[in-house]
């Protein structure tokens, strides 16, 4: 089966077509992505929605009030596009045999959608686990709303229960190769920077830890002097410093052809906690780490442009 | 003919190189560096018929510190080109600048178009309040801000289009771990600080302005607005190009020369934004 598939554009939300080869967790592979098409919300969908969640405020109810308001016409939800993107998901029939429960749902909304404004929404694997001996695993998805000339309109992310296709396949898959971001994959990690010679050489001079934080998941480093002498969640709450993002900013960043920390911290999209002047002073080291994971990432990821 | 000298600017002395016969080019560096990065613009670009003249700003390269410490104003930078030109006695010059060196370029347009035959803007904005005073100022204590030498290396070599040999971004970055972190953080303010929008309508010469696409630093779209904004302005995109044009292309003093020649003819590639997006012109 292939990771990545493109579905027909152009197909509205009253289409009802299940698809026969659902995904499973096996083939949700983290960075693979699924364009979920490509649809307009009409007024009669949004003056419903407003009916039955009583959110029938002017905006989004009455046309000239939202042109009076600035926008370019009556306002879609933002709970209503999530809501149908994910009807969009059931649609198509992605994960018809799979799923077993939606775990949580976030949703931004970056700029106003209006009715009858055509959108096209994209899906992206973040991040997966195995649980239950294999039986199930959770599955990260990120969800991005653009409109036809590429802007981001909104963005969402959702982790849900997924089942694998063998359970004792996707076990020998997971201990051969690590999924971002599991358990093993962070252990990984820090082993890699302890054989990495220059994470050993940029900490030469450090005594202190360092948490790293991959969406909820984290792993800190021990360092005395170069040489890494622990490893685990254990030394993460108590950190000299911390480097944390998103899954999808971490799949993002090691997305690109070269190491772009710098540019992806000045644009905020990690965030520093801890002692500011320790994580500055360990630039070399923050390099080296943000290497180490790109390599590893590289390594089990769709998509990687170089990779 | 290659020559070089310090002229007496406001009790301090400015370096300035001067290379080559014809019309001259006045070249305007980034924020820390120096006119070493246009050092390939004085080989070269004489040889199509221009006199390239270099500076270093004051603080930098081989100039002096200015007398009342470095410079957070970018305005006062752009005086003291014009001072120099004066000096120099360049008639009617072409201003090229990038970066900090791009916004002097605006600012000079601005103030002295009617005396500047035409400015090449790269990689500079009317107006981009990205970076905090604040953070800058603390940076330029070693206390407050560790490993500026390594922060400056890898901030240079992400600064670099993808299109860039690895080696020419290498030594870009090391050329860059040079700097003077007071004097840097300085520029940056004067970058940060500096706004032309509400001016860019009285650029009375015609302005080339020129983005890479991969610059961090400035939004293409902004650099975009600029010429735009400005009566006689045209805009160029280049395709994986980052924050040091003259620097990354290594045929830049031909794409140059390229650029002076259709400005000095009266001709500007269009400015309309639908044209611009997506188009690449090297």
């Amino acid at each position: 089966m292939r990771p990545y598939r493109t579905l027909p554009c152009g197909r509205t939300l009253s289409h009802n077509q299940s698809m026969a080869n659902s995904y499973f967790y096996e083939d949700l592979v983290p960075g693979s992505e699924f364009d979920l098409g490509s649809f307009f919300v009409d007024s009669d969908k949004i003056n419903a929605f407003a009916t039955l969640t009583g959110d029938n405020h002017a905006l989004h109810t009455d046309t000239d009030y939202a042109v009076a308001a600035g926008f370019e016409g009556q306002l879609v939800h933002g709970a209503l596009m999530a809501s149908l993107v994910i009807g969009q998901l059931i649609s198509l029939g992605i994960f018809s045999e799979s799923i077993v429960a939606m775990k949580d749902l976030n949703w931004s909304f970056k700029k106003p959608i209006v009715a009858n404004q055509l959108v096209t929404v994209l899906m992206q694997i973040t991040e997966r686990h195995l649980r239950h001996k294999g039986r199930t695993g959770v599955v990260g998805r990120r969800f991005l709303v653009s409109s036809q000339d590429g802007q981001h309109l909104q963005e969402g992310y959702s982790s849900a229960v997924v089942r694998t296709r063998d359970a004792e396949g996707a076990v020998k898959l997971e201990e051969s190769t690590p999924s971002f971001v599991s358990d093993a994959w962070v252990s990984k990690l820090a082993q890699s920077l302890e054989r990495d010679e220059n994470f050993i050489a940029a900490t030469s001079s450090f005594d202190g830890s360092i948490a790293i934080h991959f969406g909820h998941v984290s792993v800190g480093l021990r360092i005395y002097r170069g040489h890494v002498i622990d490893s685990g969640r254990s030394i993460v709450s108590n950190a000299t410093f911390s480097i944390a993002a998103s899954c999808a900013v971490w799949l993002d960043f090691s997305k690109r052809p070269r190491n772009e920390f710098i540019p992806f911290a000045m644009a905020d999209k990690f965030e520093v906690r801890g002692s500011t002047y320790e994580y500055l002073r360990m630039t070399r080291a923050v390099m080296a780490v943000t290497d180490q994971v790109r390599v590893l990432l590289g390594e089990g990821l769709m998509g990687r442009s170089d990779a | 003919m290659h020559s070089a000298t310090w002229l007496d600017i406001d009790g301090s002395q400015v370096y300035v190189e001067i290379a080559g016969v014809g019309k001259p080019v006045f070249c305007i560096h980034t924020a820390g560096q120096s006119g070493v990065q246009y050092r390939r613009v004085l080989q070269e670009l004489p040889l199509h018929g221009y006199q390239v003249v270099v500076v270093d700003l004051p603080d930098h390269g081989r100039s002096l510190p200015a007398i009342s410490g470095p410079i957070e104003d970018l305005h006062r930078y752009a005086e003291i080109c014009w001072q120099v030109i004066q000096q120099l006695k360049l008639e009617d010059p072409i201003i090229v600048g990038c970066s900090v060196g791009g916004k002097i370029t605006l600012d000079l347009c601005v103030h002295h178009g009617e005396s500047i035959t035409a400015g090449v803007a790269m990689e500079a904005d009317s107006y981009n309040g990205s970076l905090s005073v604040s953070g800058l100022r603390r940076s330029m204590s070693d206390s407050a801000s560790p490993s500026q030498g390594d922060r400056t290396y890898f901030g240079a070599l992400a600064s670099c289009g993808t299109s860039v040999p690895a080696r020419v971004a290498e030594q870009i970055a090391v050329m860059h771990r040079r700097e003077d972190s007071v004097v840097t953080s300085s520029d940056l303010i004067g970058w940060t600080t500096h706004d032309l929008r509400s001016d860019l309508h009285k650029v009375a010469c015609p302005l080339l302005v020129v983005a890479g696409s991969e610059d961090f630093w400035v939004h293409v779209d902004r650099c975009a607005e600029v010429a735009l904004l400005s009566p006689h302005a045209g805009f160029i995109l280049l395709e994986g190009v980052g924050h040091y044009p003259m620097e990354e292309l290594e045929d830049f003093p031909t794409i140059l020369s390229g650029w002076l020649e259709d400005l000095t003819q009266g001709r500007l590639p269009s400015s309309q934004k639908q044209e611009f997006e997506g188009v690449t012109d090297r």
